[in-house]
């Protein structure tokens, strides 16, 4: 696999979810024109998706009106025996409300305990203690030895995560954050997917797996 | 940040609110001008149609993010519910410099998420819950029962995704929620919201196609 096909694959998922930079876009693009097994790849990426989608949008049809109206009663009714909660205290669009003047009350007190316990300790345990002071001749000094490295980031891998995955793979992503914006003009429900980029690619056409 | 009412491309906002309301509930659940802070500010007023017009105006989403997490049209059901007695309780700590929905689905995805990590081997019956109900899915360019087939496959293959792929799945790629949308629903960076799409969607992947290469 060359250099040009990881850059593409790295890219894939955020390909189909049009998430990709007008930059990357392109560069996906052009790389999936020329490169066979990129493009099988990406189809593939494009069927999984296609079929989520298409399963939402299929089930959001599902409970009819009826369903609707009596959650509609039932949520209703299971409030109305309570009064509307009072605004929040103080100015209007705060969000200092009882329960969190209630909380700062509290991280006041814990505050002060705090000081109190930090003020208290080296009197008691350290300054007092002039033994624990080294004699003269005796050198302490915190061990940095010529080998030592510099830490590296530990690769994250959680259940069902590959290796290689996790740290690297967030630094890869790092370069397209940021770039989700405008969204998406096939937005919410899609019942008939298009995969606008995908289409572009000309990757969608004939990819149907035969059963 | 588009409000999802307005952005919304494939629903209009009448046709997202429940039928046979009183009409005063339905006037102002469908009024674009009466904003979900304004509602609120009413029902801590002590006027009951602005939250039942609030109810119906978010009621089916929230429906169908609860749905397409728990896979479970009486669990989504109760979580919807849930969702708006505590949000009903918890009216005065609503922040008016931020949007509602957000704060909402917020609430709505904390219990559906702790449902789910609860429930999640519990044998489901979300295509079972929908057989005869679905639409004739002229769109998906398949025949209904092999359509059926593929929703049921795609359901068994949600199943087996943790809730943190499974939840940005869920708001990105069904319910179209843009990554700077979904990152305070589930209090993490944006940057995180990336990366779970991008594993998510590998992981989703890789399970799918086992599972239509087994079938095929
Ligand atoms: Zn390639």
């Amino acid at each position: 696999m060359t250099s040009a096909c990881q850059y593409c694959r790295g890219r894939l998922p955020s390909f189909v979810g049009e998430e990709l930079s007008a930059a990357e876009l392109n560069a996906v693009r052009a790389h999936l024109r020329d490169c066979l097994a990129c493009r099988n790849e990406a189809s593939s990426f494009l069927r999984a998706r296609n079929a989520l989608q298409a399963t939402g949008a299929a089930t959001a049809s599902g409970p009819a009106e009826p369903f609707f109206a009596q959650m509609h009663a039932d949520i209703l009714a299971s409030v109305a025996v309570e009064p509307a909660p009072a605004p929040a205290v103080g100015w209007p669009g705060s969000r200092w409300s009882v329960a969190r003047w209630r909380g700062v009350r509290w991280a006041i007190a814990a505050a002060a305990v705090l000081a109190l316990t930090v003020a208290v300790w080296p009197v008691r345990n350290g300054l007092l203690d002039r033994r624990a002071i080294p004699s003269a001749g005796i050198v302490v000094s915190p061990y940095a030895g010529p080998g030592a490295q510099p830490m590296q980031p530990l690769g994250f891998e959680g259940p069902g995560e590959s290796r290689n995955q996790g740290m690297r793979g967030r630094a890869e992503l790092h370069g397209i954050v940021d770039r989700d914006e405008p969204r998406s003009p096939v937005r919410a429900m899609p019942v008939g997917i298009s995969g606008t980029h995908a289409a572009q690619a000309g990757i969608l056409t004939g990819q149907r797996r035969a059963r | 940040m588009p409000h999802p009412i307005r952005a919304q491309k494939l629903r209009t906002l009448e046709s997202t609110l429940p039928a046979g309301l009183p009409d005063p509930v339905d006037r102002l659940a469908a009024a674009v001008a009466v904003t979900d802070a304004e509602l609120i500010r009413r029902t801590a007023g002590g006027e009951s149609d602005a939250f039942a017009a609030l109810v119906a105006r978010y009621q089916k989403r929230a429906f169908w993010i609860a749905f397409h997490v728990v896979g479970r049209v009486e669990d989504a059901r109760d979580i919807t519910q849930e969702a708006f007695v505590r949000l009903y309780r918890s009216l005065d700590k609503y922040d008016y410099a931020r949007s509602f929905y957000t704060w909402f689905y917020r609430i709505v995805m904390n219990l559906a998420i702790d449902h789910h990590r609860k429930h999640r081997h519990d044998p489901s019956a979300s295509l079972e819950d929908f057989q005869g109900g679905l639409p004739d899915d002229s769109a998906d360019d398949v025949q209904p029962i092999e359509a059926a087939e593929q929703h049921g496959q795609v359901w068994r293959v949600l199943e087996r995704l943790d809730s943190k792929f499974r939840t940005v799945l869920v708001l990105r790629d069904i319910h179209g929620l843009s990554c700077r949308e979904i990152a305070p629903i589930l209090r993490i960076t944006h940057a995180t919201v990336r990366w779970r799409l991008h594993r998510g969607r590998q992981v989703f992947r890789d399970y799918w196609e086992r599972l239509t290469m087994e079938d095929a």
